[in-house]
């Protein structure tokens, strides 16, 4: 009986991914060498090009578009003078000693039940949008609260109404959006970054950290394109007839896209700087 | 919610027909699924349930609704060891197989329970929990009488020894159910184990720890040890994910029997709630099996089924497995720590060494032993491979080992509020239905910096004591030591060491068992890799941190910036600022607003433009998403002037930037 185990798993073994696995590697290159930026920014883009369809889905997954659409709606409740009951009819139950972390954990709880209710249940994709919400939050009131574990209910929703403006939202939108697809890339990237140990790009353990680090920030940098989109989109909605799930769906589908054509659009002048051979 | 969804294609789509059920050809029930016949007794029986060395007493505080849930859990459990994951990518290759759909028509005794809809829907939530697959149950009445009787094997006893223990406790024979079973003991507790096997191998070993438990502490142990396996014909699945669904029906009965009021797991925190250790682990990919939401899930329904209070709990939950070792050493136990069995591939080991030293369970018994400064307790001889210098071919083993290590190391460098943003989701399912939901997940961010700390020490001791071979390179290549390293950076070190010689004498009298020159230098070689680790890990993405520190810039510098962009000078610059309520702040006496110090020359027309070139210095420092909020904010009826402004600077810029140098983004 041996329980704690995880199921790690391959990369199919299509052309495509073979060809990302090597170039992780860095087996086969020649030419320019890549600079360590440029090197995960070309890699993110071929995972995004050979995971298209994968992503594609995201706009339809339940869990991905209602973890964006509650993001939306604690961000508008906090708006509100009594922010307790605005965010109830959404299972979110916050006592008057409440920290962000209870805030976190309270919005999780309602990503699970609708999760759970709905008819094509968890998915990879929404259990990645679910870890993304949580983490653009709780990195955002990080700067904005005294601390993630203590205070009130009062001090999460001042740190929380700092994020309800144009400009908080579209930091927020960044945010949610680069850590959603820097962890979809590296849903593929992990089965291929710890065979890479060891090659001339990932000589040794650290270079695996420093990897997944870079990922993120590229990711998060890239984001930038659907900050303001997000934050204009977020305060016209908000004031011309309310967020809704319809309405956030649509957007969402937007952003995912535009966010993938700019990583493709870095990746593409990654590799026009040095270009890489297979 | 009105959410428009695609569901994912299941892995494999089954219909389980349990102890004889029968349906109709065109049963809509069946449709898309491929059904299987499972039954546990009769004349061929492809369900195995055994419980052995039970008290004649035990069937007689069975009631037909326990009958059942041991039978519900030993069908599920099959079901899911049967049926395979699947390894065919769908979507171009894009999504993995993962999720099943699993669906069972159960005959039972108690039909009016089961058939409730809030107790079908609290098994299929805890076995969606548990396993992320889409569990669907139709209960039927048990048409003929079942015989139970193959079920029990019953000892000698007509009654238990003693009655009414604290819990029953769930026995695997593993440190962290050894280390639980000591706590208990040493306290003077009465101990009622309950061990499941699913095969042969484990059974031997099983029976010798318990006979050394029973001789360190006479007369407070009884074991049950139960077999529920399924026939070979079917397919395998190796994860298992529901088996303490089948271990919680398992301890269930034996505390109603013995009359406990609960069962009770020790698993220590760290792999209760198995963190994925790669971002590839999502899901129950990382198994949930002690997680705190199932167990909470689990004693909800055992209450339920027993209808009174029933607790399933696991106390090791703020423990790391090297405490959780360290207390064997505290009761004096630590000579049973060699008759435990880790391996998640005992079943393939011999009897004398029962570890393949390859598999995450492996590394992390030897990291806690060698942390908990046990290892003496833990021969190297019982493992077939060593764990940190012994090859691995499997790429899939390899992965796990870097996997672990590399976990380990972010944890014990990464700040709390990181590890709380990484994990927000795994902590707030782990604290939900606790107390004091910040201070659990903070005491759990703490229990995973401390198993980090143990992971580094332990790797740090290794690289010293295997110092020589990890610089020549004699280690296997595949090996977790050479792995972990690199030669080039190895080598780089060992120039810049010629230079040291008296560093590195200083540091071997410090250096355990190492006393030549070579070893020494190798020492710091290694010390120098491990703060090279740790230097990478601990980076932090700078623009993040830049973006802390730089506030919004104000309104008087993005009006005169905007001046800038819109080319104004002399008075249709002052103008400008005035019309947008820009004072000039001069001492005084001076020339009342901008446009009166330009008429009026020296020195105010240079007090103009110096302020005009720091406020453009000051705005070129923010990036453009930056300055159209401002403008949008500050100026918004020049807001799409001065945005197409911006961008066409932009052009302009970067039609000057050489193509060597990346042009920042944005």
């Amino acid at each position: 009986m041996a329980v704690g185990h995880t199921r790690l798993g391959k990369l199919p073994k299509t052309q495509k991914w073979l060809d990302l696995v090597r170039r992780i590697a860095g087996s086969g290159v020649s030419g320019g060498v890549l600079s360590a930026a440029s090197y995960v920014e070309a890699i993110a883009a071929q995972t995004l090009e050979a995971s298209r369809a994968g992503l594609d889905n995201a706009k339809h997954d339940s869990g991905v578009l209602y973890a964006f659409f509650l993001l939306t709606q604690v961000t508008l409740a906090s708006r509100t003078t009594n922010w307790e009951d605005a965010l109830a009819p959404h299972g979110i139950r916050l006592a008057t000693d409440c920290t962000v972390f209870d805030l976190t954990s309270e919005i999780q709880a309602a990503i699970d039940r609708h999760v759970s209710e709905s008819s094509s249940g968890a998915t990879d994709l929404s259990e990645m949008a679910q870890q993304s919400v949580g983490e653009a939050l709780i990195s955002l009131a990080d700067t904005r609260t005294a601390s993630l574990f203590g205070g009130s209910s009062d001090e999460v929703r001042s740190a929380i109404r700092t994020l309800s403006t144009k400009k908080g939202f579209g930091e927020l939108g960044q945010r949610f959006f680069g850590r959603f697809v820097a962890r979809f890339l590296n849903f593929y990237l992990s089965r291929a970054t710890a065979a890479a140990l060891g090659g001339p790009r990932l000589p040794d353990l650290a270079d695996i950290a420093e990897f997944n680090e870079a990922l993120r920030t590229h990711c998060d940098q890239s984001a930038r394109i659907v900050r303001d989109f997000c934050g204009e989109w977020y305060s016209k909605t908000a004031y011309e007839g309310g967020i809704n799930p319809e309405n956030s769906s649509r957007f969402l589908a937007v952003a995912v896209r535009k966010l993938s054509s700019e990583l493709e659009h870095q990746g593409s002048e990654a590799c026009s700087i040095a270009p890489l051979s297979l | 919610m009105n959410l428009s969804t695609r569901g994912a294609k299941p892995a494999a789509s089954r219909l389980f027909l349990c102890s004889g059920a029968k349906i109709a050809a065109n049963d809509p029930i069946a449709a898309g699924r491929k059904p299987l016949q499972l039954d546990a007794v009769g004349r061929k029986p492809n369900v195995h349930i055994r419980f052995e060395n039970v008290a004649k007493v035990f069937r007689q505080n069975l009631s037909p609704r326990l009958i059942d849930f041991l039978e519900i859990a030993s069908y599920v459990y099959s079901a899911d060891c049967a049926t395979p994951r699947g390894k065919k990518w769908t979507d171009d290759d894009t999504t993995e197989p993962w999720a099943r759909d699993l669906s069972f028509v159960m005959p039972v005794r108690d039909l009016e329970f089961w058939a409730q809809e809030h107790i079908q829907s609290l098994i299929e939530k805890i076995l969606n929990f548990l396993s992320n697959d889409k569990y669907s149950f139709n209960f039927v009445p048990l048409g003929r009488d079942r015989p139970e009787q193959p079920y029990f094997a019953f000892g000698d006893l007509k009654d238990w020894p003693f009655h009414a223990p604290n819990r029953v406790i769930m026995f695997s024979g593993g440190l962290d159910s050894l280390a639980g079973t000591v706590e208990t003991a040493a306290h003077g507790g009465k101990v009622v184990l309950v061990s499941h096997r699913s095969v042969s191998t484990l059974d031997a070993r099983q029976n010798l720890l318990f006979k050394h438990l029973q001789q360190l502490y006479p007369g407070q142990l009884i074991r049950v040890p139960v077999w529920v396996n399924k026939a070979e014909k079917f397919g395998r699945e190796p994860t298992q994910r529901t088996r303490s669904f089948l271990f919680s029906a398992l301890g269930t009965l034996v505390a109603q029997s013995i009359e406990a009021n609960g069962l009770r797991f020790f698993e220590n925190g760290v792999v209760s709630l198995n963190l994925p250790l790669a971002q590839e682990a999502l899901r129950s990919r990382a198994s949930r099996t002690t997680h705190p939401l199932a167990l909470h899930l689990l004693s909800s329904l055992c209450a339920a089924i027993v209808e009174n209070d029933f607790a399933v709990d696991n106390p090791f939950l703020f423990k790391t497995k090297t405490e959780v070792v360290a207390s064997l050493e505290t009761h004096k136990a630590v000579q049973l720590i060699g008759d435990t069995c880790s391996c998640s591939h005992s079943m393939f080991q011999t009897k004398t060494q029962r570890h393949c030293g390859r598999c995450s369970q492996c590394i992390d018994r030897r990291v806690a032993t060698l942390a908990s400064k046990l290892q003496s307790c833990d021969s190297s001889k019982d493992y077939v491979s060593d764990v940190f210098i012994g090859q691995r071919e499997d790429p899939l083993e390899r992965a796990i080992a870097i996997d672990y290590l590399r976990h380990g190391l972010e944890l014990a460098r990464k700040p709390e509020n990181e590890l709380a943003a990484t994990f927000n989701t795994e902590l707030s399912r782990a604290v939900r239905h606790v107390e004091g939901r910040s201070q659990a997940a903070r005491e759990i961010i703490s229990m995973h910096k401390r198993h980090g700390e143990a992971v580094r020490r332990v790797l740090e001791q290794q690289l010293r004591a295997n110092a020589a071979e990890v610089v020549n390179g004699t280690l296997h290549l595949t090996s977790l030591l050479a792995m972990v390293t690199t030669r080039e950076h190895l080598v780089a070190n060992n120039r810049s060491l010629a230079h040291k010689p008296e560093e590195a004498r200083v540091k071997v009298e410090n250096a355990p068992s190492l006393s030549d020159q070579v070893s020494a230098a190798a020492i710091l070689r290694v010390e120098a890799l491990l703060q090279n680790i740790d230097k990478k890990i601990d980076l932090k993405p700078a623009p993040a941190a830049a973006k802390r520190r730089k506030a919004k810039p104000n309104r008087r510098d993005s009006t005169i910036f905007a001046a800038i962009l819109l080319e104004l000078r002399g008075i249709n610059y002052c103008s400008f600022l005035k019309d947008h309520g820009v004072k000039p702040k001069w001492p005084e006496p001076c020339p009342l607003g901008y446009y009166a110090g330009y008429r009026a020359g020296k020195p105010w027309q240079k007090k103009i433009q110096d302020e005009k070139s720091r406020a453009k210095a000051r705005m070129q420092n923010y990036p453009d998403p930056v300055l159209a909020d401002v403008f949008n904010a500050y100026l918004p009826e020049q807001f799409l002037e001065l945005s197409g402004l911006l961008n066409s600077r932009n052009s302009r810029l970067a039609s000057k930037t050489p193509a060597s140098s990346k042009p920042d983004k944005h």
